[in-house]
């Protein structure tokens, strides 16, 4: 198991998440053996918005396009709308990661899937969708939210 | 899908998980922590494709540089 003890810095924390690409890792008590807790990337952050100096706090002003360490710009692993759910199943399995785009044909966005979804397909036993493709599967899941979804977002 | 989410407590604000470069960080932490898939979409005004994506471990990695700077 990946974890650290109540005893080690944050940074070591952060390190070993960053390693493993976790978003939360088990504390344990080095004593007892005992899991005494989970800490999360959230925490992590939520923690960072706290407790910046003043000073440092200058950097969450900054356009994230102008930090040069922070790569927005890359290659993104996407679903398309015709493939099937038991694909992007594989894919958030592979790469490790809690959701995915999808796209139609001409690389346009119209979604995403999140791990949660898959969840509720096994949790509700609704294992016919696994076999059907994405937009097929939910066709309101996709079709209904595009403009919802990009109405959200140029409105921002 | 939509009423499944909408049973699950699931709101509809899409907003959450889109950036644009233009944002602050704070702006982009702040959704991020509350984003459900830890991730953020960049989408081209113009051609609706995907430009890019930002992750926790991406931030995460800004943040624990020994003295987090833009440049």
């Amino acid at each position: 198991m990946i974890a650290v003890t109540t005893e080690e810095r944050l940074i070591d924390a952060c390190l070993k998440m960053r390693k493993e690409k976790l978003h939360k890792i088990a504390v344990y008590d080095k004593e007892s053996q005992l899991v005494v807790g989970t800490l999360t990337l959230r925490d992590v952050m939520m923690f960072f918005i706290k407790n910046f100096t003043a000073e440092q706090e200058e950097v969450f002003k900054v356009e994230i396009e102008n930090i040069k360490s922070i790569d927005i710009i890359k290659n993104v692993i996407c679903v398309r709308d015709t493939d099937f759910v038991y694909h992007t199943l594989e894919v958030l399995l592979h790469y490790r990661v809690s959701s995915v785009p999808v796209v139609n044909e001409k690389e346009e966005y119209i979604g995403i899937i999140l791990k949660s979804d898959i969840y509720y397909i096994v949790r509700n036993s609704h294992f016919h969708y696994v076999k059907l493709n994405i937009f097929l599967s939910e066709p309101k899941f996709l079709s209904n939210s595009y403009q919802k979804q990009m109405d959200g977002f140029w409105s921002i | 899908m939509k009423q499944q989410r909408k049973a699950r407590g699931i709101e509809e604000d899409y907003s959450r998980f889109f950036f644009k470069p233009t944002d602050p960080l704070i702006n982009v932490v702040e959704k991020l922590i509350f984003s459900p898939g830890n991730r953020l979409v960049y989408i081209d005004e113009g051609t609706k494709k995907i430009r890019g994506i930002i992750t926790m471990i991406d931030l995460l990695d800004f943040f624990i540089q020994e003295d987090p700077h833009p440049n």
